[in-house]
């Protein structure tokens, strides 16, 4: 019962502030908006975990439902209002022009747009119940037990089951199964939606006013700053000087180490299974991949995983063919989708010339995608990194990640520790994404590795 | 029954989008050194029928036979085809340079042979200055000669073209007709071109084949078809009336009718360009007339045969 109330109550406010957001980056449509969209891109990179510490670095624990939505409502509805404003701009601009000519206004305007946009709304607003109802860092955190929900309920089981032994396979699975039942039901109309046609080709074309563009700018920035005030006061309590000195306790190193290790390694392999193996599948295939593996819960693969592979493969190992089975098909739909952004001409060249699918991954497409690839593998390894419900559901002492280790200080009442290690965490992330971006402009990928192929030189 | 002695045979291919045919039972055989244009109006299928031959889809039914060996199932990559896009299709963030060589590298040439082979191509093409260029800093023209080069230097079989000249100029849309042409024929090329360009047919094809509706209504050598259709869906498509008289059709070249004669004719638009364009409502309905003088409504007009 909680995953649905949590789950509704979030999504339809996640809906009404996207929509809201959606309406004025139309408005908005300035010189700033990329930046803009980078920014609102931030809470969705941001693990629940750390958004849990935030909201109660910022308000305590006063009304856990309250700020379980308020949690799952920061997570979310920046991303649906950027989904909105992406299908929103696919409207064709000569059709907002003409309506321009015809006497329509602002409000006429936004309609129009908003048609299309609808598509990228209700997405939106699926996943986001997909999200939520399978909510684990905000109930586990700041909830408790009667607000729990189906992966945190999946995830108490095992941790109070102790192993090993004969482990009470049918309780879990039941509510793994019945979990995923659930959430068939977004995923369908998730399918349904996104087979519905939208987006054709956008141009720059400035449909406001200066006046009012410059007042959709600062309704934008005050949504965002109330939006992101937990995340803000985090930083004030802890002072970030000292940050570095809670490197010297050393279950925060060995933690900050295996969060590393196991991302990396995780990350590479996603990379090599995605060329080798799955470069091929079609847009709509990966797309039925990624959301039908959404509906398979992080808790309920960690769990399976765990009891299929405990017994004859070390945990590590473990530890990261889970990070690949959550991770990939997201990486695998991201990068179809950029793939199927290249001209069907472009795209089908290579072929025709006679190179093979890996072949014409390796020499070509990532060269030429080169860039949003980049931001693909730098969004995968903030994913793993930040990945919290699989892993607090599997780990031990020696394979304790950063995000485990927040929580850990959290139970055992050390809440600046908590602060200070999501801070941290914070920080490594945007280290890391930048170092992954400054390797994606000056990288030798693609077209400027076109001439080693076969160690030959023209 | 395959013609041992064609290029390619094409044989009853149908494709099904939905529920609607796209293709349907669609053959031909295209003989060594051929230029084939298929000409038809848009949504009739041709794009989707040199994909199949190129087998970026499959068909649903039929065979494709190249060089006397069953590729329907041979994998694009395999088939050894050109295929020159609407739009091109190169490769943007490749040089010109690696543009054209991408073929010979993906064939493991020698360094050697694949430079003797790019001084040849781009001699030929007249590319030598442009190899180390972009795409996007290429003319519409120096674009076609760099699509026709990475083309051909991996020598195919055969080379499918769908529409490639639709986005040029008039005047260097006309030099590059006869620049294909001329190439196809020096280098004995078997070609297959889909157009809708009445004119693009008359000065590239040897043989034609109409296609409407997903069939081929129409086929068979370039004046024959271009001057005597047989089928409506060819007249409609050659800007021919269709006259009703005496329970028969007739087809009449709008250049056909004369000046003077007794069918009554009343003016419903008049253009003027190099020749004067008319739309005549008449007896037999209405029909499209050139002129090489001005018309006056007294004078009527005749139509040879009628």
């Amino acid at each position: 019962m909680q995953s649905i109330i949590q789950a509704s109550s979030s999504t339809l406010i996640s809906l009404a502030i996207g929509l809201i957001l959606t309406v004025l980056l139309l408005v908005y449509n300035g010189r700033l908006i990329n930046g803009i969209i980078a920014i609102m891109y931030i809470s969705y990179v941001m693990p629940g975990i750390i958004i849990a510490i935030s909201i109660i670095s910022a308000f305590g624990l006063q009304n856990p439902l309250m700020e379980i939505i308020l949690g799952n409502v920061i997570f979310n509805a920046p991303m649906v209002g950027i989904l909105g404003y992406l299908y929103a701009m696919g409207t064709n601009q000569r059709e907002i022009q003409m309506a321009k000519i015809l006497g329509a206004t602002d409000i006429q305007l936004i309609k129009l747009y908003i048609r299309n946009g609808a598509k990228g709304l209700w997405i939106g607003a699926i996943l986001t119940f997909i999200l939520c109802f399978q909510g684990f860092s905000l109930p586990l955190i700041i909830g408790g037990p009667e607000y729990s929900t189906f992966e945190v309920l999946i995830y108490l089981f095992k941790r109070t089951y102790i192993m090993p032994g004969p482990f009470p396979f049918s309780n879990a699975s039941t509510m793994a199964v019945l979990q995923f039942s659930i959430l068939l039901l977004p995923v369908v109309s998730y399918l349904i939606i996104s087979k519905m046609p939208s987006i054709s080709q956008p141009t720059s074309f400035k449909a406001f006013s200066k006046v009012k563009s410059l007042v959709a700018l600062v309704l934008i920035t005050i949504i965002l700053f109330i939006l992101y005030l937990p995340l803000i006061i985090l930083f004030s309590r802890f002072p970030f000087w000292n940050l570095l000195s809670i490197l010297n306790i050393n279950s925060i190193k060995l933690a900050l180490l295996n969060t590393l290790l196991f991302s990396s390694i995780s990350v590479i392999l996603s990379i090599l299974l995605l060329i080798f193996v799955i470069s091929d599948i079609s847009g709509y295939k990966s797309d039925l991949i990624f959301i039908t593996s959404t509906a398979l819960t992080p808790v309920a693969i960690a769990l399976s995983y765990f009891l299929i592979y405990q017994t004859f493969l070390p945990l590590p190992y473990v530890i990261i063919l889970i990070f690949i089975a959550i991770s990939l098909p997201f990486m695998a739909r991201n990068y179809s989708d950029s793939i199927l952004r290249i001209p069907f001409s472009e795209r089908n060249s290579t072929f025709i010339l006679g190179d093979s699918r890996i072949g014409a991954t390796i020499y070509y497409y990532l060269g030429r995608i080169r860039s949003s690839f980049m931001g693909i593998v730098a969004l995968e390894f903030v994913t793993i990194m930040g990945e919290f419900s699989a892993i607090a559901t599997v780990y031990t002492q020696n394979t304790v990640t950063l995000t485990v280790e927040i929580y850990n200080e959290f139970l055992l009442r050390k809440i600046n520790v908590a602060y200070a290690i999501s801070e941290l965490f914070v920080t490594v992330i945007f280290i890391s994404t930048f170092l992954i971006y400054l390797i994606g402009i000056s990288g030798k990928s693609g077209s400027k590795n076109f001439h080693t192929r076969n160690k030959q030189t023209v | 029954m395959v013609n041992l002695e064609a290029k390619i045979s094409i044989q009853g291919i149908s494709k099904r989008f939905e529920k609607e045919y796209v293709l349907n039972s669609v053959s031909m055989e295209v003989l060594p050194g051929e230029f084939r244009v298929i000409l038809g109006q848009s949504g009739t299928g041709k794009t989707t029928l040199l994909n199949i031959i190129s087998g970026l889809i499959s068909p649903d039914e039929g065979k494709i036979i190249l060089d006397g060996k069953d590729i329907t199932k041979v994998p694009t990559e395999k088939r050894n085809i050109a295929y020159i896009f609407q739009d091109l299709g190169l490769f943007s963030s490749l040089t010109v340079k690696d543009n054209i060589i991408y073929g010979l590298m993906v064939r493991k040439y020698k360094s050697e042979d694949i430079e003797k082979r790019l001084h040849e191509y781009a001699s030929k093409f007249g590319l030598l200055n442009l190899l180390n260029k972009y795409p996007i800093e290429l003319s519409g023209g120096q674009k076609q000669l760099v699509a026709l080069a990475r083309a051909l230097i991996i020598n195919p079989s055969i080379i499918l073209m769908d529409e490639p000249l639709s986005s040029l100029d008039t005047f260097l849309r006309n030099n590059m007709r006869w620049y294909i042409k001329n190439l196809a024929k020096s280098m004995n090329l078997t070609v297959i071109y889909v157009t809708h360009d009445v004119d693009d047919c008359a000065i590239m094809a040897d043989k034609v084949s109409v296609l409407s509706n997903g069939k081929i209504v129409e086929e068979g050598d370039k004046g024959e078809i271009l001057n005597n259709p047989r089928k409506e869906e060819t007249a409609k498509l050659l800007g021919y009336n269709i006259i009703n008289f005496n329970n028969s059709r007739l087809f009449v070249h709008p250049s056909k009718i004369k000046i003077g004669g007794n069918i009554e004719a009343r003016i419903i638009n008049e253009e003027r360009g190099i020749m004067f364009h008319y739309l005549l409502k008449t007896q037999f309905g209405e029909i499209y007339a050139i002129f090489d003088r001005k018309y006056n409504e007294k004078e009527g007009i005749s139509i040879p045969g009628v």
